[in-house]
């Protein structure tokens, strides 16, 4: 860099060439280790070679696996991390800037949360097919469940980090204690609700996939777990490959709409 | 002579046997002891004393975010019991919202306040402009330097228009090259719209160059140990002889313990 006009450029337009290399080639490699052991070991459907499994992946996108398409599939796995992860980030939020906001709420809360957060949210399975039968509100709810925690202890631990000298500064210029919790204590807690939104999602995201095989008739997770039903190593994989694909490119949406939203938080920007 | 004209004025601030007292382990601290002290109307008045002695804390009380221990303080003959909007304080990690724009800081105050949005973008507009930030309206604290940063906290106090402002050693945190820069800055804007100020700091320098009145302080606790009129006309030169003479008998004035 040796003029200040470049060196002041943002930092996602720098473009690494090295990394982006070095990426394909691991790629490279994995795919010829798979390739390899694919050749190598006796019953080829332990372990289909790669190019069998991409031919497939797209197969999948025009002719149906049971009822649906994959893309088909995945929009019924989303449309269900949608619910259940939309109604946990509105009573998430609400619940944890609550027991940021008031100690009564946080030493009522607070305890309990602790003793359920180490419940990982595949044991509730069970209770949930009892409560609400095999159905869709059982996915919601594990959802719902798997991520609720999160967006609670973040939005509280977001709302009780305030620098306290901004509070006395707000309270100097003349705001209330409401304008003080809405022009201060909120937009001070957004990166830190949002770091919880984007852990949430991905747990979602995994968290109906698992929902999903142990009991329903399409989404990814039946993809998955069909082919296993049916011994079809290449239907797994392709479900696996579905997967992957749409965690990176939520993960990556998340991260656009950070940029957005925290701007003012983002040095190089 | 600015001075003599000030006494004249009417009384903003009025201490009256102002003590502050903290709890620790170790028994009580006393870091205030029976400050008597007026200011008047448009009077810059320093508050100057070593390190640690208690001025921040003295700053503090006359904010309302802390009350005295014993004694009162009353703020245009009202007395100090909350913080609120009639005093303006400028801090010395200047306190700006990082997610509000130049225009969103500076307006802030008027907003809270339910000021309509054309009057107060007139305003933030105004004092915008009077501390140099013209063209940086729409800018993030987070890209801007030190000093732009404390003109954007001066601009900010200004906007609400306070019958006082406190200053908290607000070029603490400043390179010495800035921090020169800075005081020639609050100098003329002060001249160009007079307000009541208490200004806290440690440097001799700083004190001389803006004050009308030195308040010399004690180390802790703190107590007025002696009170300077700098009678010297502004703009002031750091090196005339005389005020390198208000700078050494000050100096000597002070307690060295820390």
């Amino acid at each position: 860099m040796s003029s200040t006009k470049k060196s002041k450029k943002p930092s996602k337009m720098k473009f690494d060439k090295n990394a982006v290399l070095f990426g394909i080639l691991g790629f490279i490699f994995v795919l010829l280790v798979w390739q390899l052991i694919s050749m190598i070991i006796p019953n080829k459907k332990l372990l289909p070679p790669p190019v069998e499994v991409l031919v497939a992946f797209i197969r999948s996108f025009y002719t149906p696996i049971g009822k649906l398409t994959l893309p088909a599939h995945i929009a019924y796995s989303l449309y269900r991390v949608v619910v259940g992860y939309s109604i946990a980030t509105i009573c998430g939020i609400s619940l944890g800037l609550a027991m940021a906001s008031s100690r009564a709420v946080k030493a009522a809360v607070m305890p309990i949360f602790e003793l359920l957060r180490p419940i990982p949210p595949l044991a509730w399975i069970p209770m949930g097919i009892i409560w609400f039968g095999i159905g869709e509100t059982t996915k919601y709810f594990i959802i719902f469940i798997a991520t609720f925690t999160t967006i609670v202890i973040n939005a509280y631990t977001g709302a009780t980090n305030v620098d306290p000298t901004l509070i006395g500064a707000a309270k100097m210029l003349g705001a209330s204690n409401r304008k003080v919790f809405f022009t201060v204590v909120l937009p001070s807690s957004v990166p830190q609700i949002f770091a919880g939104l984007q852990v949430a999602l991905s747990t979602g995201w995994m968290a109906v996939l698992a929902a999903e095989m142990v009991r329903s008739s399409e989404g990814v997770g039946w993809v998955i777990i069909r082919g296993m039903e049916v011994a079809d190593t290449v239907q797994i994989l392709v479900g696996m490959i579905g997967i992957g694909i749409v965690g990176f490119l939520l993960a990556t949406v998340m991260r656009l709409v950070e940029r957005r939203l925290c701007a003012w938080n983002i040095q190089g920007i | 002579m600015e001075h003599t004209r000030n006494i004249e004025n009417k009384a903003i601030i009025r201490c009256e046997g102002v003590s502050k007292e903290f709890k620790s382990k170790n028994g009580t601290i006393e870091v205030i002891s029976d400050i008597d002290l007026t200011v008047r109307e448009n009077e810059f008045v320093v508050l100057f004393g070593p390190g640690q002695c208690g001025k921040t804390t003295l700053i503090n009380l006359l904010a309302g975010l802390d009350m005295p221990t014993k004694g009162n303080i009353y703020v245009n003959d009202v007395p100090v019991t909350s913080p609120g909007p009639d005093r303006g304080v400028v801090y010395q990690k200047t306190a700006l919202f990082p997610w509000l724009t130049v225009m969103g800081n500076v307006e802030y105050g008027p907003k809270v306040r339910g000021v309509k949005k054309s009057e107060r973008r007139k305003i933030a507009q105004h004092y915008i402009d009077l501390v140099g930030l013209t063209g940086f309206e729409n800018a993030y604290p987070i890209k801007l330097s030190g000093g732009m940063r404390q003109r954007v906290g001066i601009a900010r106090a200004y906007a609400n228009n306070p019958v006082l402002m406190l200053m908290d050693e607000p070029f603490g945190h400043l390179d010495a090259q800035t921090r020169y820069m800075m005081e020639e800055e609050l100098q003329r804007i002060w001249q160009s719209e007079k307000r009541t100020v208490v200004f806290v700091t440690n440097n001799i320098e700083e004190a001389v160059y803006l004050a009308d009145r030195i308040v010399l302080l004690t180390n802790r606790p703190a107590r007025i140990k002696k009170e300077y009129i700098i009678d010297l006309p502004r703009p002031r030169d750091y090196v005339s002889s005389k005020f390198l003479k208000y700078r050494s008998e000050i100096t000597a004035a002070m307690d060295k313990t820390l």
